[in-house]
């Protein structure tokens, strides 16, 4: 379950940066600031995916520590997730607004 | 009168032999199903990834992505040798089955096998290790080596008849332990979901490479329709995979009742002719997985 909404989190945060690189004039440091965010969410991600499927093949059963690890891992990365997103929200707006208001003054 | 009477013993147990041989060989290598759902989900990975990488405009950040899709594959490829006892075991039931009512004689080689019995002993002792809830009867490896050390040269000989019939009565229980642990495998929460991520991975990724590339090809929405298909097929072929792991149990209980005499051969015979047009259905769609061309 945490795992579960871990990914869907992550899908959330990568949604959300998707939105602000498709804005158009975004600075080139903001674009590689977004693109950084965006690779370490994927390989959050891939982490993910590993624990899942030793999981599945039973390896994680006779791998306590290694699972409490990911557990904890992926309680961290849940609120981080969080706040990113928030963040995300509200910069997307932020550009969105800029945009708006340099359209107004065109 | 008695020859007529042994003669028409020997027809039936020639009969089961042969029904015992054909349900060995249609779930020979049943672990393989597994394994490709786990390799089906590796390419999907891989192919969305590539696109995801190709969205990324920093070109050290474009190279840190392949090298981590690379070592994902590396990864994702050694998985399946470490897929679940459970499925090892009936693999090696099947194996056991096939090699007792094969028509070639017992030769030196066969009596090797002895030891493939205590391979299959171990095997069922690794799953009770690992496995949290019931366990899974022992001694079945043993009841395997009985048979092979009566030493005749044809299965059909009276005594190895008799422990032939003892063996496939007695795994009936393995049997379906090993169907259960399958099927909650393929039922699993955690295998729904890692399909399930990669049907939104994909959309996600298409989402980024769609975002920084001007102009997608037709190659490109070509690639997506086919990784989205191809999700979805592996959505089918798990529930189809749960009914025959289903239906194999029901099989099997069915062809030890025919053996121990609870059941005619004739009725067991129509729905075992079912379970193994079932099996080649489900060994064809598997065989349809195509290798990406990322490969």
């Amino acid at each position: 379950m945490q795992k579960e909404l871990t990914l869907s989190e992550i899908r959330l945060a990568q949604e959300e940066i998707a939105t602000s690189l498709s804005v158009d004039g975004l600075d080139r440091s903001m674009v590689v600031h977004l693109e950084q965010t965006s690779f370490h969410l994927r390989n959050l991600e891939r982490l993910l995916v590993a624990a899942m499927e030793k999981e599945l093949i039973g390896e994680l059963k006779k791998e306590s520590l290694a699972l409490n690890a990911v557990t904890e891992e992926m309680a961290r990365a849940a609120v981080q997730l969080s706040v990113l997103t928030g963040v995300l929200r509200k910069v997307v707006k932020m550009v969105g607004q800029i945009i708006d208001m340099l359209e107004i003054a065109g | 009168m008695f020859s007529l009477f042994l003669g028409s013993c020997l027809t039936v147990s020639r009969e089961q032999g042969r029904m015992v041989r054909q349900f060995a060989k249609s779930t020979e290598n049943f672990s393989v199903f597994p394994l490709k759902i786990g390799s089906e989900l590796a390419c999907i990975r891989e192919g969305r990834g590539i696109y995801y990488a190709n969205s990324l405009t920093e070109p050290l950040l474009h190279l840190a992505e392949l090298d981590a899709i690379f070592k994902e594959r590396m990864n994702d490829d050694r998985l399946p040798g470490r897929v679940g006892v459970a499925f090892k075991v009936l693999d090696r039931y099947a194996d056991g089955l096939l090699q007792l009512t094969s028509d070639a004689p017992f030769t030196a080689r066969s009596r090797c096998m002895v030891r493939f019995g205590s391979e299959m002993d171990t095997l069922v002792g690794k799953y009770n290790q690992v496995s949290e809830g019931h366990h899974l009867p022992a001694g079945i490896g043993t009841a395997f080596a009985a048979i092979v050390a009566e030493g005749t040269n044809h299965f059909l000989a009276g005594r190895q008849y008799q422990l032939l019939r003892r063996y496939v009565i007695g795994a009936d229980t393995l049997v379906s332990s090993v169907c259960a642990e399958m099927l909650s495998w393929l039922s699993s929460e955690t295998l729904r979901q890692l399909i399930q991520n990669e049907e939104t991975g994909i959309h996600e990724s298409f989402r980024f490479f769609f975002t920084k590339r001007s102009q997608p090809t037709i190659e490109c929405d070509r690639d997506y329709l086919d990784l989205m298909k191809r999700v979805e097929n592996l959505n089918s072929l798990r529930l189809q995979t749960m009914s025959a792991v289903r239906d194999l149990a029901v099989v099997h209980r069915k062809l030890a009742e025919a053996l121990s005499g609870k059941r005619t051969l004739q009725e067991t015979i129509e729905q075992l002719t079912t379970f193994y047009s079932e099996m080649e259905h489900l060994r064809n769609l598997f065989d349809t997985l195509k290798h990406p061309k990322y490969n």
